[in-house]
């Protein structure tokens, strides 16, 4: 038994104190043949035992080091400062609950309030939320607040919109009868004018795209307007250090993932979405929206505001179904943004460009490499290889390396498309590294290990 | 403790840095950027903090300060069960293995994580009675949706004219909100007057529409819906399903199993029952389980076991009906690492403890109130939680569930759930969880003692509250008006 303060002393005398004769007792009103007789077949282990365990499971993943990875395609490595990682430990940080009771929640409450200040700083829109699951689910309730504000039913997603989003934007869409239509690329970059004048509930950009290649926001802003629906913009956190903001190219509404500002990557999650709009929209924002007011004395301070918007109030007529959120996470986040800074921000989306682009260099200097597309991109590109990307990843492998994305995993007809990504935890020495790599894999010298046992299967 | 703290922006001096990156030098990012077309370029000033190392950790450290947390305070919060938060777990999530992991490795990279997702699985299973399980939801909630759509799905290939969903009353708001989110419509049914689902009512709102019914077990007044087994009949003779919200599971965890009561679709809430921690809004992890006829239906992705004993990830195709992906990746994968080292320090005869203990605690608390001012609607026993209403002390001396919890922070103890469920005018729900000893509850009672006998003396202290917390009450009609949420710097 775990965690449970209770000796025989303290059972048996508060069972006296209440006048119940047993623990039983109190389940009386349980029909007898639902209580289970013997325990359910778990093991149960001393703190030591799980360490030792978990120790084991953790020993069969094979996590590379940040400068020996190079995979991207939707969860970014980045530094997350030491200070960070030992502050986000706190329990009065992790332990906390909602903050419903705002008196006594005003270190929770305030963390938010910069996370959405942070979220409308890189996104050049008015206001934010607290956070939503995931940048995928972020577009998914985006979409919805679309198809609700405008009364119409087409959604316009581009082909090259991360699969994962797509896929997550279909489960929930499918129920509430939107019509998803696509929006065509040509070479790697999505065609806006193809999205015709008419009734669209909204219109999507993300960029940059899931082949790293960063979109035209002005020529979204148009297909937005000519199709009478509202431009969502799906964009990368770090990206908007440098890049043009979804504000700026007039976008109603901008989401995505804040995993690249600092949160581990940890198989997928937690991370947490953003969901940034227009003033305009706020009331029929999804999510906790905290805001500033103050107290009798006139006491500044921080409460849960519009939540007339939410399940707990309008139950079926509700936003959205959010309540729990990613509230750690996002305050992970306003960590990682305060301990590096602007300053900080910048050079780490300038570097990750800079050693996107000289692993990019020197693999096209390699015979049989070329661009998959013409395109500027930012942290990430895709590259065409003269052997499958599997068979490439797998001798890379051997060398210590992982060294991108198969591509071929999305889009089966693509066999020797490679998704590469570099961040500043890609030194020059890493980025030789894989060249180097890359150059032997390449001449055909150093076979490799997995790919002849794969042969054999 | 200072009364502002200022916002880590307005700390900021401009030049000042932090915790310096990696960079490459000032001539390669140079070069690297002037490739940039220029209408792809940053044009508006970026707006973040310029502080140094030290500002932020005093910044973060005093907003800490600022907060209550299981770790310093009880929360009784009913329908929230926040126990303790074992250290072991955050300190096994937290290993290299785990944390360096990225979601798009190939299998053969991510067995560890492959088996604490299958081995999770099988405990759930075991927990709630029933064959499949998916961990894929980030919270109850998406949990809720999830269910409800593997539901609609369900039907849809068997009786695509049901499309109507019961929900009682007094049910949790994310019910309803899920229910429509997944296409279906909503009938409400009234509570009886014990607490529980009306039978009545029930057999009068069903009708061939009928998808399903969503419930809470034990319910959402923290009471057993003793009549399950004929509830559950009743439901499948009609050809609906039930679907179970596993807010309370904390109750009956290890002791009954709601695949046993006939639920055909289950959520749980792990940063409830399974202690993970509620990190001040989340991460939580919604899992699902559902009854054999429910599989084909559950989302992508899941962890399967090869004939060899290893272990993969499900690809497109393997399950043609499934209700397709509810997350960008894996699911909230670090919360399932805190689960499973939970259950394990459990084991099955901890689990026991846990509903039994709960149990008891929320039942020690009730007899020992002062019913006078903290009056019981239903009759006793109550499960892990405990309800009462102030009905009378509002009547009579214009003392609302709103001045008690305020009171109750002064003296040190997060509010309990105030006006939750909707059927019982200002009431309280008290869950004081398992992990909490007998010594404790005896202070929390004597709290409560005392806030009964000031509501009869003094009542103004209660009206007044809180006055030792960093801020009074707040304004939350300003706060509406204004709509500042952001810093606009």
């Amino acid at each position: 038994m775990a965690y449970t303060p209770h000796t025989p002393a303290d059972v048996e005398a508060m069972l006296a104190s209440i006048g119940v004769g047993s623990l039983d007792e109190l389940f009386k009103d349980v029909p007898a043949s639902l209580m289970l007789e013997t325990p359910i077949d778990v093991p149960s282990m001393t703190e030591y035992e799980i360490e030792r365990k978990f120790d084991e499971l953790a020993g069969m993943n094979r996590a590379y080091p940040a400068g020996r990875s190079f995979l991207g395609a939707g969860a970014y490595r980045h530094y997350l400062p030491a200070a960070a990682k030992q502050l986000i430990t706190r329990g009065e940080f992790m332990t906390a609950y909602t903050p419903y009771q705002a008196e006594v929640s005003q270190g929770t409450l305030q963390t938010i309030f910069e996370f959405q200040s942070h979220i409308c700083g890189l996104t050049g829109l008015d206001v934010a939320n607290a956070s939503m699951y995931d940048g995928a689910t972020a577009l998914a309730e985006a979409i919805t607040m679309s198809v609700r504000e405008t009364g119409r039913h087409t959604a316009w997603l581009p082909e090259l919109l991360h699969p994962h989003y797509r896929a997550v934007c279909e489960t929930f869409l499918r129920e509430i009868d939107v019509e998803i239509k696509t929006i065509p690329s040509v070479d790697g970059r999505t065609d806006f004018s193809a999205v015709p004048a008419g009734e669209a509930a909204v219109v999507v950009i993300q960029t940059p795209n899931m082949l790293g290649v960063i979109e035209d926001g002005v020529a979204a802003r148009e297909a937005a307007t000519r199709s009478m629906g509202m431009l969502v913009a799906v964009v990368n956190p770090t990206s908007l250090a440098i890049l043009a903001s979804p504000g700026g190219y007039g976008a109603d509404i901008a989401v995505g993932e804040a995993q690249p500002l600092g949160i581990p990557l940890s198989f997928g999650g937690p991370y947490a979405g953003f969901f940034a709009c227009k003033q305009q929209y706020i009331r029929k924002m999804p999510g906790r929206i905290v805001g500033r007011t103050h107290d009798k004395q006139g006491n500044p301070g921080f409460v849960l505001t519009l939540q007339t918007r939410e399940q707990h109030i309008r139950r079926d007529r509700a936003t959205s179904n959010i309540c729990t959120n990613q509230g750690l996470f996002a305050l992970l986040t306003v960590m990682y943004v305060s301990f590096l800074g602007k300053q900080g921000l910048i050079e780490v989306a300038e570097t990750s460009l800079t050693r996107t682009m000289q692993v990019a260099n020197g693999m096209l200097a390699i015979p049989g490499v070329s661009r998959h597309n013409p395109h500027a991109h930012f942290h990430e590109v895709a590259l065409r290889l003269p052997i499958p990307a599997t068979e490439f990843l797998d001798a890379m492998a051997d060398h210590g390396i992982l060294a991108g994305f198969a591509l071929s995993r999305w889009w089966p007809t693509e066999e020797k498309l490679l998704l590469v990504n570099a961040t500043e935890l890609n030194t020059r020495q890493d980025v030789e590294a894989y060249l180097l790599a890359a150059k032997n894999v390449l001449a055909g010298v150093g076979g490799s290990q997995r790919a002849a046992s794969a042969a054999a299967r | 403790m200072s009364q502002v703290l200022p916002l880590i922006n307005e700390r900021s001096q401009p030049g000042r840095r932090g915790v310096m990156p990696p960079v490459a030098s000032a001539e390669e990012r140079a070069a690297a950027v002037a490739t940039l077309p220029a209408n792809a370029r940053r044009v508006k000033p970026l707006t973040l903090p310029e502080v140094s190392e030290l500002d932020a950790v005093r910044h973060f450290t005093r907003l800490s300060q600022r907060n209550f947390s299981i770790d310093g305070q009880m929360y009784p919060l009913g329908s929230c069960t926040m126990k303790y938060n074992p250290k072991i777990n955050d300190r096994v999530a937290s290993f290299a293995g785990f944390a360096d992991l990225h979601p798009l490795q190939e299998d053969g990279d991510t067995q560890g994580f492959l088996a604490v997702y299958w081995e999770l699985q099988e405990v759930l299973k075991k927990v709630l009675g029933l064959p499949g399980v998916t961990l894929a939801p980030a919270a109850g909630a998406q949990g809720e949706f999830t269910g409800m759509a593997v539901i609609r799905a369900y039907h849809r290939a068997n009786s695509p004219h049901k499309d109507t969903v019961l929900v009682p009353d007094q049910a949790h708001g994310t019910n309803p909100a899920s229910a429509v989110l997944a296409g279906f419509k909503v009938k409400e049914i009234k509570s009886g007057p014990d607490g529980r689902v009306s039978m009545e009512n029930l057999r009068a709102a069903i009708d061939e529409k009928t998808a399903a019914i969503m419930l809470t077990n034990p319910n959402t007044c923290g009471i057993f819906e003793s009549d399950i087994l004929e509830i559950s009949k009743l439901m499948h003779a009609a050809g609906a399903l039930l679907y179970y919200d596993g807010a309370n599971l904390n109750a009956i965890v290890g002791r009954a199993r709601p695949g046993d009561m006939g639920f055909d679709c289950v959520h749980m809430n792990l940063h409830k029952t399974f202690s993970t921690p509620h990190g001040g809004g989340g991460p939580g992890a919604g899992p699902v389980g559902v009854s054999a006829r429910l599989i084909p239906y559950l989302p992508e992705p899941r962890v399967l076991k090869t004939d060899e004993g290893t272990f993969r990830m499900t690809r497109p195709g393997d399950f043609p009906n499934s209700i397709g992906r509810v997350m960008g990746f894996h699911g909230n994968a670090g919360v399932l690492v805190r689960a499973l080292a939970y259950a394990w320090a459990q084991g099955g005869t901890g689990l026991r403890d846990v509903a039994n203990y709960s149990t008891l605690n929320a039942n020690y608390i009730l007899a020992h109130l002062d019913h006078e001012i903290f009056e019981e609607p239903f009759a006793r026993p109550c499960k892990h939680e405990a309800l009462v209403t102030l009905r009378r002390a509002f009547k009579e001396r214009n003392i609302r569930a709103f001045d008690v919890a305020k009171r109750l922070l002064d003296l040190g103890y997060h509010a309990p759930t105030i006006y939750f469920p909707l059927v019982v005018p200002e009431c309280l729900l008290i869950e004081p969880t398992e992990t909490e000893s007998k010594q404790e509850l005896d202070l929390f009672i004597a709290a409560m003692q005392q806030i009964a006998t000031e509501i009869k003396e003094t009542p103004d202290v209660l009206r007044n509250a809180p006055s030792t917390t960093p801020t009074g009450r707040l304004d939350e009609a300003e706060a509406a008006k204004a709509l500042n949420v952001c810093c606009q710097w």
